[in-house]
């Protein structure tokens, strides 16, 4: 190595950089910059307006309440606090051909064969295990019963999917879930809505696309 | 600068599944070396930050598309540089670079001058420094990239968008010119 090199590293400790501001990593995008005075050229123009529409296609604004089937999702800037140690109450046990004779729902192949079925307040809960642990939960519930609440803070992603063809939202991050059943708001996993034939399916699991899109 | 006490590879892993606090840990161990390759690029505090903050959102947004096992540090340096090169300033409008406690390395009247041999110290860093910011921005970028903020040829190049190969040569050639600037024959 060079003396200069070895200066220039030396010199690089010394150097006084700005401070580090505080960053949200997660949080909407900085205030835009003031617009500029020279007119924006024309592809840039074409470009932004292509962005947006696209940005309206994917993803969901970042603030307000967004309905989608049986469930209301709520954007709010500050998180409430959550039951630490909540418990998965699914209901009461029944066999799979008894809960589709409750409601008329499918399954994508990957979720064919729960390892248990539940039914709770004309809802169907389908519970996965993996060595014996909750992998994923698949709640069924009639579209319109506004059921299910969500919140979501303002800097996570709701993304608009196609599930098998039908609409779907998936919530990516860590959210709450407010309100189901009643009782303490609890943390829930990244999660999977979609609406088929009347029905709003819930699917709360770290893979949530994957189990549901297979099939 | 922190580093996570996960190893990192867990923690690309954990936040590509969508854990935020994992991501925030990653962010917290790369955030100074991201800001200052973007003041670097940028040549504008105010710059840097916003290309920050937006990169970081722009890769939060993008975990899903980056390759498991990669190196993490040199994927977020290039969407920072990328989103600093966006906002890059004229260069009559560069911040330029500045020693640290410049005030306290110099004798003011009536102190006791230090020992000689770290005035002459002081005095070649403000001569370094000073030839510094008479590269062209492309030269000083690759210097400071490369060897003030000690990036590597690769993470240097992702984030100047160059190629490794073009990254040394620019750094050699970048050095031939600084030499030149402190008026200094070629080694």
């Amino acid at each position: 190595m060079s003396d200069l090199i070895r200066e220039l590293e030396l010199l690089g400790a010394e150097v006084q950089w700005p401070p580090t501001p505080t960053f949200a990593p997660r949080a909407a995008a900085a205030a835009p910059a003031p617009a500029r005075r020279r007119r924006a050229p024309r592809r840039l123009v074409l470009a932004i307006v292509l962005g947006a529409l696209l940005l309206a296609a994917g993803a969901l604004a970042a603030t307000g309440v967004i309905h989608f089937g049986g469930a209301t999702i709520k954007r709010v800037d500050t998180l409430p606090p959550v039951d630490p140690a909540p418990t998965l109450a699914l209901g009461t046990p029944i066999r799979l051909s008894e809960a589709h004779g409750i409601l008329p729902f499918t399954l994508p192949s990957r979720l064919a064969d729960p390892d248990a079925v539940y039914m709770r307040d004309d809802s169907v809960n389908l519970l996965y295990l993996r060595e014996g642990k909750p992998r994923a939960v698949l709640t069924v519930f009639r579209e319109g019963s506004g059921f299910l609440d969500k919140l979501v803070h303002t800097s996570t992603a709701v993304k608009r999917v196609r599930v098998q063809g039908a609409p779907g939202l998936y919530v990516a991050g860590v959210h709450i879930v407010d309100f189901i059943y009643g009782g303490t708001p609890r943390l829930s996993q990244p999660t999977l809505l979609w609406t088929k034939g009347g029905l709003t399916y819930r699917l709360e699991a770290r893979d949530a696309l994957a189990l549901a899109s297979a099939g | 600068m922190s580093r996570p006490l996960i190893p990192e590879a867990d923690l690309v892993d954990r936040a590509r599944r969508g854990d935020g606090d994992a991501y925030d840990q990653l962010v917290r161990a790369h955030q100074d070396i991201a800001f200052r390759t973007a003041w670097l690029v940028s040549g504008s505090s105010a710059d840097a930050e916003d290309a920050a903050q937006e990169a970081f959102v722009k890769a939060w947004r993008a975990l899903g598309r980056f390759r498991q096992g990669a190196p993490f540090r040199p994927w977020l340096l290039a969407i920072v540089a990328n989103e600093a090169r966006n906002r890059r300033r004229s260069a009559g409008r560069r911040e330029a670079l500045v020693l640290r406690a410049a005030a306290q390395r110099r004798p003011s009247d009536g102190a006791a001058s230090p020992p000689e041999a770290a005035v002459l110290h002081a005095e070649r860093r403000d001569t370094l420094l000073a030839a510094l910011e008479r590269l062209s921005d492309e030269d000083r970028a690759v210097l400071g990239c490369r060897h003030l903020l000690g990036l590597g040829e690769e993470e240097t190049a992702a984030a100047l968008g160059l190629r490794r190969g073009t990254v040394k040569s620019r750094t050699s050639r970048a050095l031939v010119r600084l030499r030149a600037e402190l008026g200094e024959e070629a080694p």
